[in-house]
């Protein structure tokens, strides 16, 4: 129940970054983080979308068992790959601000 | 020496026939493979194997046991699942619906089985001889079984030897004409009449008087007390009978013995409830539950591979018709059953439920309901108790979960019965005929409708001090109803708890199932995931005689091994499930936008490096 009700609180915040942060990361701007992290910060945003979207689709009574399963496997290993990438994203933050 | 070789080579021999003699099954053991019945124009043998004419001043009744066991091997046939309750090396499987013994005479209903399924108690504990439980239950039973194992007491042997055995009636299953009449063969179990019953069932035959009237020294043979009468015209050429004995056996046969009426607010008249719709879509019971010769019924349920060791039982469940199965060759869609789509339902569903919890059974209303059994109210038969507050009160749908840690829809009883205790632990319960002698006389009148009697604490503390002194040597006495235990403490006073040995005693029901569109979650999640969802929070009854009682019930989750808070908590959260979906389809909408936007920015800038304007 936690997991559904942070998930909601999640998918808000991933659309206040992105309209917040996205100016910043972008690749033509000079000022803002490194290559690197601009690059993660788009796999973030990339991956949101398929984490969000699968389970919601879930709930809407369009996919039956078999699509349920898949959708449940692409939340699966997109959450995966979106954790990674975060975790990646905050090594990188860290390296930069260190370096500073 | 060569003659030594050869005599131990034709002993050997021998002895490997003798060993093999019988081995080979009769002619209607095995099927040719003909999809055409086999015509039963056979002669009719009684239980000494001589036959039965048309010309006999004093007619015998025919045995099945001689009469089909010519043909076909009855000792095979006599260990299926039907017959062999009584046989303590048979694996039990999952609980099925048990005898119940009611009597409002002694405020008793109490489940009992031969099988160790939880809640049940076995005859013998209440006293009951294997001869007084086919008095009692031999009526909703194809024969076989209890009535055929020989009595230990002097009395019932004298007895068995004038009713005879109550062998393994074929015909209640078997005999497809509109003349086989179970509710005759019931009453003919009643009058202890054990060797004429499957005669005086058949539609060409009558049987008059009763066993339970006749003295020790009754002899069938001599004596016309009970006669038998065959129709006119039943014996053809070589005195045979012409049977309508089919394969397939028709519904209305199981339905004797497996019927059930719930009885709602609405009413329970049969006209306004639907029939399981695998039978109103064509199906037979047979289609499903099907047995070879050994007749080991397949009951249908998941995981019944591994107690009962046939093949084919994982292909004969909702899940082997419906979807696909683990053998090795597609089994779905048997018997034209659709394939569910199931659209919008979480698989978790699938590992926390059985199927019969979103299909079978009555809907779940706020209150459960009672419901009313063959077997428990001796439905079908001339002394039917109608009244819809008859004992044995059974209650349904429960949804509790199974020892598979699946919930499944379940039928309950609340026993209630007289037993001792010893420092606070339930023995075994207090013999019938103690009960009846001491606490009948305590109850007094029971009321017409089969009911409950007006049962108050004040009697119960009086049946309790009579009984103090019957029971003394295996503890104190204890009444066991509506899942509390009432007895008198050390001064005398009467004291009531709950304990866990006055539980009550559930059984899985799989029928009726209701059609797709009736099953729980077609109209979205909040048919379970409500704040006032029955599935979780639907009131079981509590069922007491005990005037005063006071329990409203227990709330459908307790027997779900769930936290109510939490339960309460996440189906509240349903309330807000539009709001997440909005939030994140918004989010999503968002997300992809700000994408696509920097995207196509991306690609402008791409694009115009590539073409060298920058």
């Amino acid at each position: 129940m936690l997991h559904v009700t942070a998930g909601g609180v999640f998918a808000g915040c991933m659309a206040v970054l992105a309209l917040m942060c996205a100016e910043h990361n972008r690749f033509g701007n000079s000022e803002g983080p490194g290559l690197g992290q601009k690059a993660v910060f788009w796999l973030i945003l990339v991956l949101a979308l398929p984490v969000i979207l699968s389970i919601v689709l879930t709930m809407l009574g369009l996919f039956g068992t078999d699509g349920q399963y898949f959708l449940l496997n692409i939340h699966r290993y997109s959450a995966l790959s979106l954790t990674l990438a975060a975790i990646v994203h905050g090594y990188l933050t860290i390296r930069t601000r260190a370096r500073r | 020496m060569k003659r030594r070789i050869l005599t131990g080579i034709l002993w050997c021999s021998a002895l490997v026939l003798l060993l093999t003699t019988g081995a080979e099954g009769k002619i209607g053991d095995e099927s040719d493979g003909s999809r055409a019945g086999a015509v039963h124009l056979i002669g009719l043998l009684d239980e000494n194997g001589a036959a039965v004419t048309a010309d006999e001043d004093q007619a015998q009744p025919f045995s099945t046991r001689q009469t089909c066991g010519v043909c076909h091997t009855y000792e095979l046939i006599s260990k299926g699942w039907h017959f062999n309750a009584v046989d303590a090396n048979v694996s039990a499987g999952r609980a099925g619906e048990p005898w119940i013994y009611a009597d409002p005479g002694t405020a008793t209903q109490i489940p009992l089985s031969h099988r160790p399924w939880p809640g049940t108690f076995k005859p013998e504990q209440l006293g009951l001889s294997s001869w007084q439980f086919v008095k009692l239950f031999g009526r909703h039973t194809p024969g076989g079984g209890a009535g055929e194992l020989d009595s230990e007491s002097p009395d019932e042997i004298m007895r068995q030897f004038v009713s005879g055995k109550l062998e393994v009636n074929c015909l209640s299953c078997h005999n497809a004409s509109y003349g086989q009449n179970q509710a005759e063969y019931a009453s003919q179990v009643m009058r202890q009449n054990h060797r004429w019953a499957p005669t005086g069932a058949c539609e060409f035959a009558s049987v008059k008087g009763a066993a339970a009237s006749q003295p020790d020294t009754y002899d069938p043979l001599v004596s016309d007390a009970i006669a038998v009468k065959y129709r006119p015209g039943t014996f053809g050429l070589k005195n045979r009978v012409l049977f309508d004995i089919v394969r397939e056996v028709p519904n209305e046969r199981c339905y004797f013995c497996h019927s059930e009426k719930i009885i709602t607010p609405s009413g329970s008249e049969r006209w306004a409830a639907d029939e399981d719709v695998h039978i109103a879509a064509g199906l037979t019971c047979i289609d499903c539950h099907r047995h070879g010769l050994d007749h080991n019924i397949i009951r249908g349920y998941e995981g019944e591979r591994s107690p009962s060791h046939s093949p084919l039982a994982a292909v004969f469940t909702c899940q082997g018709c419906h979807l696909e199965s683990q053998s090795a060759v597609p089994m779905a869609g048997r018997l034209g059953a659709p394939k569910p789509k199931h659209a919008g339902i979480p698989p978790i569903h699938f590992e926390k439920l059985t199927c019969t919890a979103c299909h079978s059974g009555p809907w779940p209303g706020g209150k459960t309901y009672r419901s009313k059994t063959s077997r428990a109210h001796v439905l079908g038969t001339f002394f039917a108790n109608k009244a819809d507050d008859a004992l044995p009160h059974i209650i349904t749908p429960v949804y509790a979960e199974r020892d598979n840690g699946k919930i499944t829809p379940h039928r309950l009883i609340w026993p209630a019965f007289w037993a001792t205790m010893k420092d606070q632990a339930l023995g075994s319960p207090i013999e019938l005929e103690i009960v009846k002698q001491t606490v009948a006389p305590v109850i007094g009148e029971s009321p017409s409708s089969g009911g409950w009697p007006s049962f108050t604490t004040e009697q119960i503390a009086q049946a309790l001090g009579l009984l103090a002194d019957r029971v003394a040597k295996q503890g104190k006495p204890a009444y066991v109803s509506g899942g509390k235990i009432y007895y008198l403490d050390d001064s005398g006073k009467l004291k009531q708890q709950k304990h866990s040995g006055a539980a009550p005693c559930m059984w899985p029901i799989a029928h009726n199932v209701r059609p797709a569109a009736q099953s729980l979650g077609v109209r979205g999640c909040k048919d379970c995931h409500s704040p006032e969802a029955p599935f979780f929070f639907g009131r079981v009854a509590v069922d007491s005689p005990v005037v005063g009682a006071g329990d409203s019930g227990r709330t459908m989750v307790e027997f779900q091994h769930a936290d109510i808070a939490f339960v309460k908590a996440f189906n509240m959260s349903f309330m807000f499930r539009p709001w997440l979906k909005a939030v994140a389809l918004a989010s999503c909408a968002v997300i992809a936008a700000v994408l696509l936007l920097y995207g196509l920015k991306a690609l402008d800038r791409i694009a115009r490096t590539v073409a060298g304007r920058d």
